[in-house]
């Protein structure tokens, strides 16, 4: 018959190594047997003392990692705030990117607007989640070289070599007025070219090197993009240049106001590199007298690269965001 | 947290430290795991069952502890001796508790005289 104290022996040997295991039940066993008895002596009844002294003894699974050593744990307290702002960076960085990526790839394939949202969230989650595994089993790896370390003082020398690499040294205190602190440039920039753009946005209507037979205008845009496009990047032109002036008021960068940076960064970025993969953006009557029509083309060259550098821009942007709000002390 | 949950998490920190000289103070004479739980407890250093058994194990891989198992008696015991490398430890360990006793109670004068 098993009891108690069979179950809760074999409970704790489950998770410890299998050459140690038979010493350490015999001794376990003669510990408890002890500590039963002497109570058993002192009056109380067995299956009573029994169950006191496992409960005294507690979770067997603790008991067992008491017996592997202090550390069994995958992140411990040494590296745990560097990780849990490298998965904040990682996060806050990866995912808008690969999202306002994915989304303009599938606009442009020609999908519908609801399928090519529902893919590229999915799509920018797993890769979420693949930087995050990536970024976990790292720091792993450098703790349990740690560990190993500590436990018989030697340690492999390219864990050593990470150890000096993400070791904190004074130098990686934020400069002065450099990382948190807001900098005046970016108000100015975004309220000064918010404004030009905006402006130029509707200028372009009307001032154009070329007119129809009838004597009107020719835009540069694409008039077509009036009735939703345009509109949304001008709301969120003005959205921007608000969160600027925000931040520059408030004189400090933010969760929330980084948060918006990424969406309305990602969301404009988004829009522009669907309007152009697509070969939305221009007006086909401006590029036809321009001759530029060819160069512009839905997946020409030139098209392609000027979707590389609007979202390269916008990754920067996302990325100094989070950066300046979380600090430097993860990257 | 009120003030004597403070005291008692500030109290098991300090004692922390000293079961490992209790141990290999005690352990001059053998000793087997519950009983010198017992003893322990009787001489004022109590310390919790889960936490004493395992680090018997844990001074034996660093060789402070030498072990014998008894089986002459009904129930098969371990028991544990101090190593003369224990001793050593035992005498540097307990020199470094009484100076940092001595360093308390010298900083203790000085809030004294003020």
């Amino acid at each position: 018959m098993t009891t108690l104290t069979d179950r809760y022996i074999s409970a704790t040997l489950r998770s410890v190594p299998e050459k140690s295991r038979g010493d350490l039940e015999r001794e376990l066993r003669a510990s408890i047997g002890d500590d039963v008895d002497a109570r058993v002596a002192k009056g109380e009844k067995r299956e009573a003392a029994e169950v006191a002294v496992l409960t005294e003894l507690g979770d067997p699974g603790l008991l067992a990692a008491a017996y592997a050593g202090p550390q069994k744990y995958l992140i411990g307290p040494r590296y745990f705030h560097g990780y849990t702002r490298t998965l904040a960076i990682v996060f806050a960085f990866t995912i808008p990117t690969t999202w306002a990526v994915l989304l303009a790839v599938w606009l442009a394939a020609g999908n519908s607007v609801g399928s090519a949202i529902v893919t590229s969230s999915a799509a920018a989650l797993a890769v979420g989640m693949i930087a995050a595994f990536w970024t976990t089993v790292g720091y792993a790896v450098v703790e349990a070289a740690e560990n190993a370390r500590e436990a018989d003082g030697a340690m492999p020398e390219w864990s050593a070599e990470i150890r000096k690499a993400i070791a904190w040294t004074p130098d990686r205190l934020p400069k002065e007025g450099s990382a948190r602190k807001v900098r005046i440039n970016d108000a100015v920039e975004a309220i000064v070219g918010g404004s030009i753009g905006i402006a130029l946005v509707f200028i372009q209507r009307s001032v154009s090197p070329f007119s129809d037979p009838s004597g009107a205008a020719i835009p540069i845009l694409n008039p077509a993009i009036w009735s939703m496009w345009i509109p949304l990047l001008i709301l969120l032109a003005v959205a921007w240049m608000a969160m600027e002036f925000i931040k520059l008021v408030h004189g400090a960068w933010s969760v929330p106001i980084a948060a918006a940076i990424t969406v309305t960064t990602v969301a404009a970025t988004g829009i522009q590199v669907y309007l152009l993969g697509t070969g939305q953006l221009f007006n086909p009557a401006f590029l036809e007298k321009t001759g530029a029509t060819g160069w512009l083309a839905a997946g020409s060259p030139l098209v392609l690269i000027l979707i590389a550098l609007s979202v390269l821009d916008a990754a920067k942007k996302v990325f100094r965001a989070w950066y300046s709000t979380l600090g430097p002390a993860a990257c | 947290m009120g003030d004597s949950e403070f005291l008692a998490t500030h109290t098991q920190e300090l004692r922390r430290g000293t079961v490992v000289l209790a141990c290999l103070l005690a352990l001059r004479r053998p000793g087997y795991g519950y009983g010198l739980l017992d003893a322990l407890a009787q001489a004022g250093v109590p310390v919790e069952a889960n936490t004493l058994y395992p680090l018997l194990r844990r001074l034996e891989a660093q060789g402070l502890l030498v072990s014998e198992w008894d089986t002459t008696e009904a129930r098969p015991r371990k028991f544990y001796r101090t190593s003369p490398a224990g001793i050593e430890m035992a005498r540097q360990l307990r020199t470094e508790w009484e100076e940092l006793g001595a360093a308390l109670r010298g900083l203790d004068s000085v809030g004294d005289t003020k």
